[in-house]
């Protein structure tokens, strides 16, 4: 499906939704009611400087944090007084700003735990063999597709950084969520690494949506269907890449604080 | 093989072997269910990573309730102790359930101020004697059957409970849930981000500590024909972590070895604390902690991960360095979990 295509598809079927997003951490604003809507099977990329609240939205949308108030649906069902896990179990599973493996498990073992959860029964998570219970296929076919098939018995801590960003990725995939939410999915990686993820989320998205947090503008140029831009806790504006490499005000925000090279800036594109 | 069987035949091995060397079984029974208080405590400090000041309370009320159930209802050792699993399992759940909320040292503090609660219930209650505690607590037929005065036969009963129980703690960390607590350990907004709800199942594994602590509480009552209030008093709480801390907390074989340790190592110097410096004669049998401090102090400085994470680590470092870092993981996977 191109991207024009997916825009056309079914523009209201929005598959996850928010009203009013506010976060407030003692007295201060992060998230200044905040409303969003995601288009099923779309990339929608969260951008904004640091600072803007990006984190902290993905954090209100998963249930990590608790809302100073607002309203999240997910497949039109209010979903605001779940907790994280079972707003995981449903569907909507994240990954961490800050690398999150299970380091002091094999490579293997970290996927095997997000593949297992909905499959096993209760006899067999208590009295069943850990490494006899799943189809190490499966295993390795996710493990080929971020490059790490020759990592799978290695300890997930020893991995370097590129890796286990990787391997972050292929367990959040790995639990076959509806919805995907990336949290800077290519910080600190480098140029080859960031192809390759770009990539991998292209493929990711077919059959499920996804929503990232991306500082990298030519990877979101690339990939993304609509961008949502974040100043101090609000939208400032929304659109597809065309549209907002042209909105004078997003382009503030972004060389306000951006410290990437020029290239990447939206505005820079424009001029 | 799996480290389970291993270690549950290894425990049946030693243990069938050491009435041979000359120990007594008396002596051995004390050190086993120690050694299984130990095991209670590590399953759920060692594997989940918060430290709980509390357990005495599971491991003295396992002893009031099988002591009073045997003594007072005269009903079978197999119904007591029954009766103490579920109890500890019952109080388990109680502090479990204000405890896992909290992390890091909040945790230690709320699992230590409920333990204090259970140990003023122990000194105020009217059937648990108060300052003199349940004494010649008897040690009943075993399914109404097999009388267990002879010590050499309550030894035998102690060393096949405790190697079971021993056994169904390792095997359940071999099993998926074991991978859950664990991963828990390493990252939990990761696990939760993943779909496990995390608190549950750190719940789940501090009842299942509590029921095998309780249930070591009371076979050592049933052994010694003793409950009282040291049993309950949070300084066993101390000792524990102690034992586990000395052997290897986190590690499978490390709580018995330290369990053993300070068990044999209070009966030595209780008998023989007689010592001779310079003319200056001490008896160190009246100040048997201060010696196990000392030792504490010694082992922490040492060797920090314990005796046994100890060998574990310098295998794996011999190993690693004789180039062969496929045989240091195999150790790795047999000995840490
Ligand atoms: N737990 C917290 N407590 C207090 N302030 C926080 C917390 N989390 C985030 N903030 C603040 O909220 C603002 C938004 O943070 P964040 O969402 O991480 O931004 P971004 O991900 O866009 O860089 C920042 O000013 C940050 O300092
Ligand atoms: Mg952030």
């Amino acid at each position: 499906m191109s991207q024009a295509e997916r825009s056309r598809a079914a523009p209201n079927d929005c598959v996850l939704e928010a009203q009013g997003l506010r976060k407030e951490f003692r007295g201060f604003v992060a998230v200044a009611g905040v409303n969003l809507k995601i288009r099923r099977g779309s990339i929608h990329a969260l951008i904004g400087p640091n600072g803007a609240g990006k984190t902290t939205v993905f954090n209100l949308l998963t249930r990590f944090l608790p809302l100073s108030s607002g309203r999240i649906s997910f497949e039109s069902e209010d979903v605001t007084a779940l907790r994280p896990d079972q707003l995981a179990a449903r569907g909507l599973v994240r990954s961490f700003q800050i690398s999150a493996v299970f380091a002091n498990l094999s490579v293997a073992d970290n996927i095997r735990l997000a593949l297992q959860r909905p499959m096993l029964s209760a006899m067999r998570f208590w009295a069943g063999d850990k490494a006899a219970t799943f189809g190490e296929d499966r295993i390795s076919g996710l493990l080929g597709q971020v490059g790490l098939e020759s990592f799978a018995r290695e300890r997930a801590g020893d991995l370097p950084y590129g890796r286990k960003r990787a391997l972050e990725i292929a367990t959040t995939l790995a639990a076959d969520p509806k919805v995907m939410l990336l949290d800077e999915p290519t910080q600190g990686l480098g140029h080859e690494d960031v192809d390759r993820v770009t990539d991998l989320i292209r493929r990711a998205a077919q059959g499920r949506t996804v929503v990232m947090v991306e500082h990298n503008m030519k990877m979101v140029a690339q990939i993304a269907d609509t961008i949502t831009v974040l100043r101090r806790g609000e939208i400032i504006a929304e659109g597809a890449y065309q549209e907002l490499a042209e909105n004078p005000e997003v382009v503030e925000a972004y060389l306000g604080s951006n410290r990437r090279g020029d290239r990447s800036q939206p505005g820079a594109r424009a001029s | 093989m799996r480290t389970s069987t291993a270690i549950f035949l290894a425990i049946l091995t030693v243990g069938v072997a050491a009435p041979f060397g000359g120990l007594y079984p008396l002596f051995l029974t004390k050190c086993l269910a120690f050694a299984l208080f130990a095991c209670s405590f590590n399953f759920f400090t060692g594997n989940v990573g918060l430290l709980s000041i509390g357990h005495a309370a599971f491991f003295g009320l396992g002893a009031y309730v099988a002591g009073h159930a045997l003594k007072v209802w005269g009903i079978t050792p197999e119904l007591a102790l029954g009766l103490a699993v579920l109890v500890g399992a019952s109080l388990g759940f109680v502090m479990g359930g204000m405890a896992i909320r909290r992390q890091g040292i909040y945790f230690a503090m709320v699992t230590l101020a409920l333990a204090q609660m259970v140990y003023f219930f122990c000194l105020q209650a009217p059937f648990t004697g108060a300052e003199d505690g349940l004494q010649r607590i008897p040690r009943g037929r075993l399914f109404g059957l097999l009388l267990l005065d002879n010590d050499l036969v309550m030894y035998g009963f102690v060393l096949v409970s405790v190697a079971g129980a021993i056994w169904g703690l390792q095997r359940l960390m071999e099993a998926p849930f074991g991978q859950v607590m664990l991963a828990i350990r390493d990252n939990e907004p990761r696990a939760m981000s993943l779909g496990y709800d995390c608190r549950s199942y750190k719940l789940m594994a501090f009842v299942i500590s509590a029921s095998v602590a309780a249930f070591a509480g009371g076979l050592k009552a049933q052994t010694l024909g003793l409950a009282s209030l040291p049993d309950a008093h949070w300084t066993q709480s101390g000792n524990v972590i102690l034992m586990c801390l000395l052997g290897g907390l986190g590690t499978a074989v490390g709580p018995i070895v330290g369990a053993t340790f300070i068990v044999a190592l209070e009966g030595y110097l209780a008998d023989f604390g007689l010592i001779n410096i310079m003319g200056l004669t001490i008896d160190l049998s009246t100040k048997i902690p201060i010696v196990i401090g000392a030792i504490f102090m010694l082992c922490v400085l040492m060797f920090r991960k314990g005796i046994v994470g100890e060998i574990i680590d310098r295998t794996k470092q011999y190993l690693r360095n004789a180039q062969a870092p496929v045989a240091a993981k195999q150790v790795d996977t047999l000995l840490q979990k």
